[in-house]
């Protein structure tokens, strides 16, 4: 009787034991990370940009300056300039949803003879930087010599999806008031041609035909690639999904298209419509698309991000013209409002996390000459102008910079003029002056210099050895800026 | 190393006169025209580019325009007051209990009495409290209401309308301009949508409150000017242009809905900098007004005191004009008040208080 009392607590402490075991491993890894976190050690950099802004590259180039920081110029970057960097390892992120950063191919391709641009993100990726530091030395402590470890978390998605967040705070209808405004404006009204009156012919109530609807959605796709590939791209793209879909099950999530119509109708039209109408089965896709796709994304990526880093392709939205600065304008204020800046402390962050340093950054900034990069900036301001307010508003001034994750251009004189030269796309040496950056666009009008004016894409260096980082501009001022900081 | 130092020269430009009909030749550099070519061999790259770092413009050539210093927090700070503002409550705690326990002893009605004491100053700490977070709140909506109303012009949707409407009416509920907008919205027309909802609140709405306040910031300028020109001693003059300042920015705001407390004008004076601070390059700077109004013959016949009360009481509109666009509801969608329009009716009433 004792004995079998006995084993019966036995085994029952034991799967006790055991499950205690399993639930303390499964949880050390968040543990540990909640407490690097609670130390000020461990930081979520949020690295946001639209569609072909630079964020891999940019990416790309910051891991390569710090792992070969003694061979990169980071004389800006405060840990270096007091020679407290220890070392820097680049750690996988240990997530279930998210790849490991591909920094070995792309920077592979930077540095190769022939060298190339690292391709596009399809899916989110991302890593760790551990930097092992030597503290400052502090007039309490003046011997001192202990190390730590900043734990960096840097994350790369495909830019088209960040134009999605925005619709998480509208409904379908709205939506679509939203697309007939901007449909009927061009050059979105010329790149539409015929589907534009295809749209405005469905009537929201009609019977959904699922064989049309499938139809317009293809031809749908067709002008948004259009909208992303032309000689102008457009930045505000939505859904962005539809351009680039990542790992979808269900394919019924991107069958929907804008119904132009719904905006005529009043919400309780709306409302009323039969289930099986064009108005409701598309607005059940919308939701689901928000709902399965665009809130993980954002409660995945967005919503843990301690500093952030906005990365703008000002030079070319400044080829395009005003129409198009006027839309990266807008793109950049609706993503704006998906992220809470403000000041908070540490106990608070793992709760509520909010930016409390955000760097907005002109990129390419090797296309133009050096002594232009204040006037680039300038016109960064101007096009960042709602977020940079925003931020300031809650607390967090923002800084500003040119930069450039490569720099694949020398600047030099030509005919008197300052010029630059590098290589094109071709692989051929080009020079080329350009006009002076203006420093501020007055509404609806392009500077006169670049009116019939465009600024050409470089290649990369050619690096003579793959030892050294690729040269860079101001990439040690922006990671200053972002965590500077907390290296000390 | 190929790479320029492009130095500039500044030269000492001496004033002169010229007649605008004849062409005129200067020495100022002309403006570069984009143009490709193709490298000569000294100019082609043939090293890869140096990096250029915070605080150049090209390698090796400093550009201090990049220098800033941030602030570094002393860490721990927070948690000095946090525990200091603890310890201080159990303290007062604990001397309240010892004091009604002390009073027990004298006698129970001397205890009951100062017990009843700490739960009224509890009670009212803590109605003080929740009345500061309702204000918090308010004043969140009025943020809410501009953003609303920034997205109803950009897209129509009903649902958008009725959120903007909501958060208005919250606004505005209790305070003098309920009635207004309650009237406002009953003489909305049905069909009207996104844009049209936001121009309909304008005209029947904003614009009666718009002239109040034009009315109150012609008064307020005006009447600092010209106590400014008739004080003779300049302490006075800059108190009473303050103190003149600060009522006008009260009165703006209870014009759109902003009750007048410490923290309201507080919030207000932070916006109003904020929006000198980017309109101050786009406004026409005084003198450039006043002499299209006919100021330099003003300027010529007023004495430098009044000359000066003018100046203060432009500046004074300038301000007026800020604390209107920043405790509007709405941006302005047409007729926005300019310094110009309000330039001429000063100088009116200038001329009229001193002929």
């Amino acid at each position: 009787m004792i004995r079998n009392t006995k084993d019966a607590v036995n085994s029952l402490s034991k799967s006790y034991l055991n499950k205690a075991s399993k639930f303390v491993n499964a949880h050390t890894e968040q543990m540990s990370t909640t407490l690097q976190r609670l130390n000020d050690r461990r930081i979520c950099l949020g690295i946001t940009g639209l569609s072909q802004s630079g964020k891999s590259t940019f990416v790309t180039s910051l891991i390569d300056q710090l792992i070969n920081y003694k061979t990169s110029a980071l004389s800006g970057f405060s840990p270096v300039l007091e020679k407290r960097l220890m070392g820097v390892k680049i750690l996988p992120l240990k997530h279930k949803k998210i790849t490991n950063f591909p920094y070995e191919v792309s920077i592979a391709g930077l540095k190769q003879p022939q060298p190339n641009w690292p391709s596009s993100t399809t899916d989110i990726s991302g890593c760790i930087l551990e930097l092992k530091l030597q503290k400052a030395v502090t007039p309490l402590n003046p011997f001192s010599k202990e190390n730590f470890s900043l734990f960096i978390e840097l994350r790369d998605y495909p830019g088209e999806w960040l134009l999605d967040l925005p619709l998480r705070n509208m409904d379908y209808a709205r939506w679509c008031g939203q697309c007939s405004a901007q449909f009927n404006r061009e050059p979105r009204k010329q790149i539409l041609g015929d589907l534009l009156l295809d749209l405005q012919n469905i009537d929201p109530m009609d019977p959904v035909d699922f064989k049309v609807l499938a139809q317009l959605k293809t031809r749908f796709v067709g002008f948004l690639e259009q909208c992303k590939a032309g000689e102008h791209p457009l930045s505000l793209i939505q859904p962005g999904r539809f351009l680039m879909p990542g790992e979808i099950e269900d394919e019924t999530l991107l069958c929907f298209v804008p119904l132009l119509k719904a905006g005529s109708s009043t919400d309780g039209q709306l409302e009323a419509a039969p289930e099986n109408s064009y108005f409701k089965v598309c607005e059940q896709r919308y939701k689901a698309y928000i709902k399965q796709l665009v809130e993980p994304f954002y409660k995945d990526f967005f919503s843990g991000i301690d500093r952030q880093v906005v990365l703008v392709d000002v030079v070319t939205a400044l080829n395009s013209g005003p129409l198009y600065l006027d839309d990266m304008r807008q793109a950049l204020s609706n993503i704006s409002d998906s992220f809470s800046y403000g000041p908070q402390n540490r106990i608070m962050q793992l709760f509520t996390p909010k930016i409390d340093k955000v760097v907005f950054a002109a990129t390419k900034a090797d296309q133009v000459v050096s002594s232009d990069h204040a006037s680039l900036v300038k016109l960064l301001e101007s096009l960042v102008d709602h977020a940079y307010k925003t931020a300031q508003y809650e607390g967090v001034p923002p800084t500003t910079e040119a930069v450039a994750g490569v720099r694949s251009s020398i600047e030099v004189e030509h005919e008197g003029d300052t010029a630059l030269s590098g290589f094109d796309t071709t692989g051929a040496t080009i020079g080329y002056i350009h006009p002076p950056i203006p420093a501020f666009i007055a509404k609806n009008t392009v500077d006169q210099g670049f009116k019939d004016w465009n600024i050409p894409k470089f290649n990369p260096p050619i690096l003579p050895d793959d030892t050294q980082a690729v040269p860079h501009i101001r990439i040690d001022s922006v990671l200053n800026s972002l965590v500077g900081d907390k290296c000390s | 190393m190929n790479e320029s130092n492009d130095a500039t020269t500044n030269k000492n430009r001496t004033g002169r006169q010229f007649n605008i009909e004849q062409e005129v030749t200067t020495n100022e550099p002309k403006v570069r025209a984009g143009k490709y070519f193709k490298p000569s061999p000294t100019e082609q790259q043939k090293t890869p580019p140096q990096s250029i770092v915070m605080g150049e413009r090209l390698p090796n050539l400093a550009d201090y325009s990049y220098l800033k210093l941030e602030a570094i927090p002393i860490r721990g700070i927070k948690l000095l007051a946090w525990s200091a503002g603890l310890l201080m409550l159990s303290l007062l705690v604990w001397d309240v209990y010892d004091t009604i326990a002390a009073a027990m002893a004298l006698h129970w009605l001397a205890a009951f009495g100062l017990f009843a004491l700490a739960t009224v100053a509890l009670v009212v700490g803590i109605i003080t409290v929740f009345k500061y977070r309702n204000d918090r709140r308010k004043q969140n909506a009025y943020k809410s209401i501009r953003m609303l109303a920034q997205q109803c012009r950009l897209a129509s949707s009903k649902s958008g309308d009725q959120q903007l409407i909501a958060e208005l009416k919250l606004f505005y509920a209790g305070k003098p301009q309920q009635a207004l907008l309650d009237q406002c919205l009953s003489s909305m027309p049905d069909y009207a949508l996104g844009h049209e909802v936001i121009v309909h609140i304008n005209d029947v709405f904003l614009k009666p409150l718009d002239a109040e306040a034009l009315k109150r910031v012609t008064h307020f300028s005006s009447k600092t000017g010209i106590t400014v020109a008739l004080s003779p001693w300049a302490a006075v003059d800059m108190a009473l242009s303050l103190w003149s300042n600060i009522k006008m920015i009260d009165e703006i705001g209870q014009v759109y809905g902003v009750r007048p407390s410490f923290i309201n004008r507080m919030a207000m004076l932070k916006n109003i900098i904020g929006h000198l601070a980017v309109s101050g390059a786009s406004e026409l700077a005084a003198d450039q007004i006043l002499e299209e109004v006919g100021g330099a013959s003003i300027v010529s016949h007023f004495s430098v005191r009044l000359s000066q009360g003018l100046g203060v009481g432009l500046y004074s509109a300038k301000i007026g004009l800020a604390t209107m666009s920043v405790s509007r509801p709405m941006e302005f969608i047409d007729n926005k008040p300019d310094l110009k329009s309000l330039t001429r009716l000063l100088v009116e009433q200038f001329k009229s208080q001193f002929k």
